[in-house]
């Protein structure tokens, strides 16, 4: 296959087979003047002896022949599988013998020479000799099988190298010779960055990609891995067989894995159009490394599959297109830890906040499908303690507290406001939802504020030296400089730094983790206002866990990337920033609020 | 009583003022039909937009009769209460029609407009409401120099407990006239307000401006006389050094001025108050390092 005038290839193994087989024979003249002939066949491709003395038409096993008779051959036995992956030609050589008592007179024989420049002609030849015609046919190898493939179908892949460089692309021949190059991508950011901040790729020439990363409608009841390319796939049981009863899981297992809580893993770019990937396209395949760190649930084919951790540890998956590497993903696999959280409603006529305890459930459903992303889960807080004349509301940790002083729930302000500790429990998430926090202009909205936060084991930073890098940033020269590891990348760098956020702790609690959440985020009740108020406490609680802001005030140390789609973005809407990346989850998990 | 006498003094004024400038002023009175129209939207129109419409009309005019005749709108909360529903206050200030009238008396040309603002200050029926109270705190940032009028609003609306003292001790700093920061100066030296909150207005208001030279001698005054020990730590701190993560949390909202915009005189000021502060005020290590390079900085 050609792949270009100045592109070498990486030699890995591929589905490059080609199948010649002999279909039958037309005779004209069987060689015998009185009677019939007894012919027997040899023949030869890319110079290995084709079929079987002892078949029928073997010389073993000579055939009764007639003038115009025809003669159908066995095509499992007169046929020959070539893997050309490494060959410029293949010979075809067939000759027809007619047994003698002497010796064998030979009725015709021909040789004829398939190329790779000619895509190996997938057809029916039929060649006329003197006595006879022989029909036979090549067949290419798609995806396994042999059989006449459409003229646009793929059969060979080649992942390209311009000099010692990977361009990031395959290169691909079909059946009937047209040559292409494919790229594809698996954004660990989503909803996938605008172009302009993703790392050069090459840019697609007189083709259409096609694009997958727009952001989620999160609902309260949307599926809880509703957010693709998550940073942490979830340790899970194997899932229920199809057939027969559930096997019973040993205590302390987590669930089995489903199509609602496997983790999606999803192709977010490809070109060019014409291959029409689908989701379960079987020319994509995708494996993992180490292979048993992860299960797929389902087939392993396709633009997007579903899997699930087996074994705890970084998990590279890598998606080839018939063959050849077209992307990679790197992710952790982790258990999925949960962190009590209390939520208190601070009342005050006149000045109160919107929420009311039935919406509560809804705003932490989900900031958890957020939080899905990176292994955590808010979950409520069974202890029902309650102090400063909090009151019970008939949801699960959901309080309210009326008649607070004005000053506790609107305008909150202070290194250290009093609201944030009201009918608090320590080691748990306080959410307190109050009127408003104090600001300068009424064109300012602020959505929430994390008070309390405990000291980070990692203070005042935390790495990450693994490519593609997350988020596909590249590191500073402080970090050492260098790509992100994502082809074409001549030079991917040193390890990713992001800097945490110090602990702030007020004297006399020091284990009080606390957010307030405030009317800015809208109505409480409408799915816009739960998507806010969701999105709010997923990006409060990041800083509680010790993140800061990815772009914003007080930003982490790294390049700012994504520009605004990490949920740590600073005043970006929820139907922009939805993600949160490997070494956010690293650092979240290792907060002491979180559970070892 | 006193009010109404007061208003009736402020209409006549600007009526007064109307009337100096002569008859020609009244011919160049386009479109008196116009004002009518106006007035009669908002006396009975329940419609908030064209309600909206009608006030700005007034806003834009520069006769202080229509001035007049929209604060006695602004007055009354029947008419409020037509310009923004309750609903309207729920979603929050920066969605209000009030809160944009608000913002075009701030930013219009016309002189006496600003008055208005000054006169709403008063105004009981609109200072009944939070919301509007807040509105008014931010819109008295331009007021300068502060009126008495404006500086008894402020004052009494920073009380301990209210929901108010915060935004109006930032205003203060923002507004930066003498009389502002003769309030902030009281309210910071009382013990009325607990520590902890006099340390927030510190690591806001006073962080914000702490190369504003009526601000610094503010401080100087504090630090010499009127702030117990612990407070005079904090007010040091917040003048040399700059702790977003603890003072602020992650959000940076309150970020001290670039130290180039000190002028000479900021400068004196603060290596007087940081040698001060070396020599009598119990610093930690820390802090004593970083005022001490500080003042050695500006000796140089």
């Amino acid at each position: 296959m050609s792949s270009g005038s100045s592109r070498e290839v990486i030699p890995i193994p591929a589905d490059e087979r080609i199948k010649v087989i002999f279909k039958r024979l037309e005779v004209r003249h069987d060689g015998d003047w009185i009677g019939s002939g007894e012919w027997y066949f040899r023949a030869w491709v890319d110079g290995q002896p084709v079929g079987n003395p002892r078949a029928r038409g073997g010389e073993q096993s000579p055939i009764d022949v007639r003038d115009r008779d025809q003669i159908e051959l066995d095509q499992s036995v007169w046929c020959a599988e070539v893997n050309v992956y490494s060959k410029t030609e293949v010979q075809v050589v067939f000759e027809a013998l007619d047994k003698d008592v002497i010796s064998d007179d030979n009725m015709g024989s021909f040789r004829y020479t398939l190329r790779k420049n000619a895509a190996w002609q997938q057809r029916e030849f039929r060649h006329r000799l003197e006595n006879y015609t022989l029909i036979w046919e090549v067949q290419l190898s798609v995806g396994g099988v042999f059989v006449r493939h459409p003229d646009t179908a793929v059969f060979a892949t080649r992942r390209n190298i311009v000099g010692r460089t990977d361009t990031g692309e395959v290169t691909y021949s079909t059946v009937s010779g047209v040559i292409g190059t494919c790229r594809l991508e698996i954004c660990p950011v989503w909803p996938v960055p605008p172009d302009q901040s993703l790392p050069t790729r090459p840019p697609p020439v007189g083709v259409t990609p096609v694009r997958n990363g727009a952001a989620k409608e999160v609902r309260p009841d949307s599926d809880i891995n509703i957010i693709p390319n998550p940073a942490v796939i979830p340790l899970l049981s194997d899932p229920t067989p199809v057939t027969g009863p559930p096997p019973a899981l040993p205590p302390g297992a987590p669930p089995g894995a489903t199509a609602q809580t496997a983790a999606r893993i999803e192709v977010t770019y490809y070109y060019p159009d014409t291959l029409n990937f689908t989701d379960d396209d079987p020319r994509l395949e995708w494996e993992a490394d180490p292979p048993d760190r992860i299960g797929f649930l389902g087939n392993n084919r396709g633009l997007k599959v579903l899997v699930y951790g087996k074994t705890e540890g970084d998990v590279l998956l890598t998606v080839r297109f018939q063959g050849a590497v077209s992307a990679q993903y790197r992710a952790v696999v982790a258990t999925i830890k949960q962190i009590p959280f209390r939520a208190n409603i601070l009342n005050h006529l006149g000045s109160s906040p919107r929420t009311r305890p039935e919406d509560v459930p809804n705003h932490i459903a989900i900031a958890n499908r957020f939080l899905r992303q990176v292994g955590l889960e808010l979950v409520p807080d069974a202890n029902v303690q309650r102090t400063d004349g909090a009151i019970e509301t008939g949801h699960a940790a959901v309080y309210r507290i009326n008649n607070v002083p004005i000053n506790r729930t609107r305008n909150v302000h202070g290194s250290h406001p009093i609201s944030s500790r009201l009918n608090h429990r320590p080691n748990v998430l306080n959410i307190q939802y109050i009127h408003s926090i104090q600001k300068n202009s009424p064109q300012l909205l602020i959505f929430g504020w994390a008070t309390d936060r405990p000291a980070h084991p990692d203070h005042p930073s935390v790495s990450d030296n693994l490519i593609p890098t997350p988020s596909w940033m590249a590191p500073t020269v402080a970090m050492g400089g260098g790509g992100c590891g994502v082809s074409p990348d001549p030079n991917p760098g040193g390890p990713i730094r992001i800097n945490l956020l110090e602990a702030s702790n007020r004297p006399g609690f020091p284990n009080l983790a606390a957010i307030l959440i405030t009317n800015d985020n809208g109505d409480p009740t409408n799915q816009q206002g739960q998507l806010r108020y969701g999105n709010c406490i997923a990006h409060e609680l990041g800083h509680v866990l010790g993140l800061r802001h990815r772009v914003g005030a007080g930003p982490d140390g790294s390049i700012g990337h994504p520009p605004q789609q990490n949920i740590m973005c600073q005043g970006e809407p929820p139907m922009v920033r939805q993600d949160f990346d490997r070494i956010q989850a690293r650092a979240m998990r290792r907060s002491p609020l979180v559970p070892p | 009583m006193i009010i109404l006498m007061l208003k009736w003094i402020f209409v006549s004024l600007l009526a007064f003022g109307w009337c100096s400038v002569g008859s020609a002023s009244m011919k160049e009175r386009k479109d008196n039909t116009m004002v009518e129209k106006a007035i009669n939207t908002l006396s009975n129109s329940r419609d908030s937009n064209q309600l909206y419409a009608a006030a700005v009309s007034l806003l834009k005019s520069p006769d202080p009769v229509d001035q007049a005749n929209l604060l006695k709108f602004l007055s009354k909360e029947e008419f409020l209460s037509r310009l923004d529903s309750p609903k309207d206050y729920e979603r929050g200030a920066k969605y209000l029609r009030i809160a944009r009238l608000i913002k075009e008396m701030c930013s219009s040309p016309i002189p006496g407009i600003r008055q208005l603002l000054v006169e709403l200050m008063h105004q009981r029926e609109f200072i009944a409401n939070e919301t509007r109270v807040e509105l008014l705190i931010w819109a008295s940032v331009l007021l300068r120099p502060a009126p008495p009028e404006v500086v008894k609003f402020w004052d009494a609306h920073s009380r301990p407990d209210d929901c108010f003292a915060a935004l109006v001790i930032k205003a203060l700093a923002d507004n930066g006239s003498q009389p502002a920061i003769d309030l902030l100066e009281r309210k910071l030296a009382s013990s009325d307000f607990e520590n902890e909150e006099r340390i927030w207005w510190m690591r806001t208001a006073i962080l914000t401006h702490r190369r504003d030279v009526p601000i610094l001698k503010a401080c100087r005054r504090l630090l010499e006389k009127e702030l117990p020990p612990s407070l005079q730590l904090e007010l040091v701190a917040v003048l040399f050094d700059y702790q977003p993560d603890q003072w602020h949390g992650p959000d940076g909202m309150y970020p001290p001025p670039p130290e180039t915009q000190a002028s000479e005189e900021a400068k004196q000021l603060i290596q007087i108050i940081g040698e001060y502060a070396l020599a009598k005020v119990k610093l930690d290590e820390r802090l004593k390092k970083i005022v001490h390079t500080k003042v050695e900085e500006l000796k140089r």
